[in-house]
């Protein structure tokens, strides 16, 4: 993997998590001595992480669905079924988001 | 392992799709059961060749080379996509060195026809259709007349090293052939370089392992057509034969070469082939080459088998439809001669049993 690559990369996580951290280290108002801030850390890496693997699991699904489809239309229809079930992944890590802020 | 998934996701998938279009063992038996030519175009038609052979079915008299030269392209279809979905610039090299050698076909036919005076005309049917993939132009070397002329003007190209070397063979012996052998080896020299050159090390293996079954089928026929059929000396012999081979390397080339006869160059192979070998000790050149042919299948097919973002899927599948066509040419050969071989004189097996179960037991 080149530096263009790496450097790329480290941007996207750094913008998916930024807002989140920023918001994890205000001081909040919690009933549990302060530990909300780490729920907050732990549902924005939930997301980070999952958004991060939907990425890569749509990037390399979504190549080769360009590449079957351009040589058989008619299998279009399948995969978008497995473009959608790469794009699930990313769904997983809200949930898991969801469950945690709720908690706090 | 991501990172060979994003470089080939694309590409693998593209190969296989046009893979999966290929012919099924019902297609041959189809196409070996038709009566005729005529019958045998129709029923192509029907099939992914349908695009390129169906234009031959309102031209009712069609000669062999007006049929393979629009069958062939096709495959030069297939070598443009590929290129084009290759992301690795080392990776595209070696798919244009392996499609040089239909360039080397090509001008091969030039040579030939003006050594023997005839012009352009004469031998257009006779040309690979490369237009559409090829940078090389050969409309150039039609204004020459003589044959240090068109060496002089192929000088820049990958062809003009070894032409230039051949060139006092030429004017020695009066004859073509040690040109025609020097584009051949140039061809096969630049693929032995490409592959050298690729950077993955996973690429490097499966090409080397696919191109090297194929390179080896080759030398085996082509050492044993030079020998038994033309008459040359082992040493000559050798000389001519191609490099990159995988199993066949300098040592075991040298000591097929210097086999009294087709039987003790068949027993002196390496494993597996001479294993393998043994069911061809009885039969003639062009038997052996149908069972070489079924032996590079299952290379070819085993490429396709697990992990699958390599160059070899790529390159296996060019390889293998390459096969298949020169497969249906000669099928086809035998229809317009009405030649009453069975196809598996002619064919090999793979293609009509099919073949992924049987590359998997074994």
């Amino acid at each position: 993997m080149n530096v263009r690559n790496i450097s790329g990369a480290l941007m996207a996580v750094i913008l998916v998590l930024a807002p989140s951290l920023a918001l994890a280290v205000q001081p909040v108002q919690d009933t549990a001595g302060g530990s909300a801030k780490w729920g907050f850390m732990g549902a924005a890496l939930a997301v980070a992480g999952s958004t991060i693997g939907a990425g890569i699991a749509v990037g390399l699904v979504g190549a080769a669905a360009m590449g079957a489809i351009s040589e058989r239309p008619e299998v279009a229809g399948r995969a978008l079924i497995f473009l959608g079930l790469a794009e699930g992944i990313a769904i997983y890590g809200l949930i898991i988001a969801i469950m945690i802020l709720g908690k706090i | 392992m991501l990172r060979a998934a994003i470089k080939y996701s694309y590409v693998n998938a593209k190969t296989r799709t046009m893979h999966s279009k290929r012919l099924r063992p019902s297609d041959w038996h189809v196409i070996e059961d038709v009566k005729d030519s005529q019958g045998f175009i129709q029923y192509l038609a029907t099939t992914f060749y349908g695009p390129w052979i169906s234009p031959l079915i309102q031209n009712r008299k069609v000669g062999p080379l007006s049929f393979e030269t629009r069958i062939f392209k096709s495959l030069f279809h297939d070598y443009h996509k590929i290129h084009h979905g290759l992301s690795s610039q080392t990776s595209k090299e070696l798919i244009l060195a392996l499609f040089s050698r239909f360039e080397g076909e090509n001008l091969k036919i030039v040579l030939r026809a003006i050594f023997s005076g005839l012009k352009k005309t004469d031998v257009a049917h006779l040309l690979y259709p490369v237009e559409e993939f090829s940078k090389m132009r050969l409309e150039g070397l039609w204004t020459q007349k003589g044959i240090k002329g068109i060496v002089k003007l192929l000088e820049t190209t990958p062809f003009g090293p070894l032409l230039h070397h051949a060139l006092p063979q030429f004017e020695a012996q009066g004859r073509l052939f040690p040109l025609e052998m020097a584009i051949d080896i140039s061809c096969y020299r630049r693929i032995a370089t490409t592959t050298e050159a690729l950077r993955g090390e996973k690429d490097r293996k499966e090409a080397k392992k696919i191109l090297g079954s194929f390179i080896d089928m080759l030398n085996i026929s082509h050492i044993a057509r030079l020998r038994f059929i033309y008459g040359l000396s082992p040493e000559e012999a050798l000389n001519y034969s191609y490099p990159g081979g995988n199993k066949l390397h300098l040592k075991e080339l040298h000591a097929i070469a210097k086999a009294g006869s087709p039987a003790s160059m068949l027993k002196l192979l390496p494993e597996p082939l001479k294993t393998i070998a043994k069911a061809w000790e009885q039969q003639d050149l062009a038997t052996i080459r149908i069972g070489l042919e079924e032996w590079v299948l299952g290379e070819i097919r085993r490429a396709f088998l697990g992990n699958p973002f390599h160059l070899g899927v790529p390159i296996a599948h060019l390889l293998g439809k390459e096969l298949e066509i020169r497969c249906l040419v000669r099928l086809y050969q035998a229809k317009i001669q009405k030649m009453s071989r069975p196809a598996t004189e002619i064919v090999p097996s793979l293609f009509l049993k099919g073949g992924e179960q049987i590359v998997q037991a074994s």
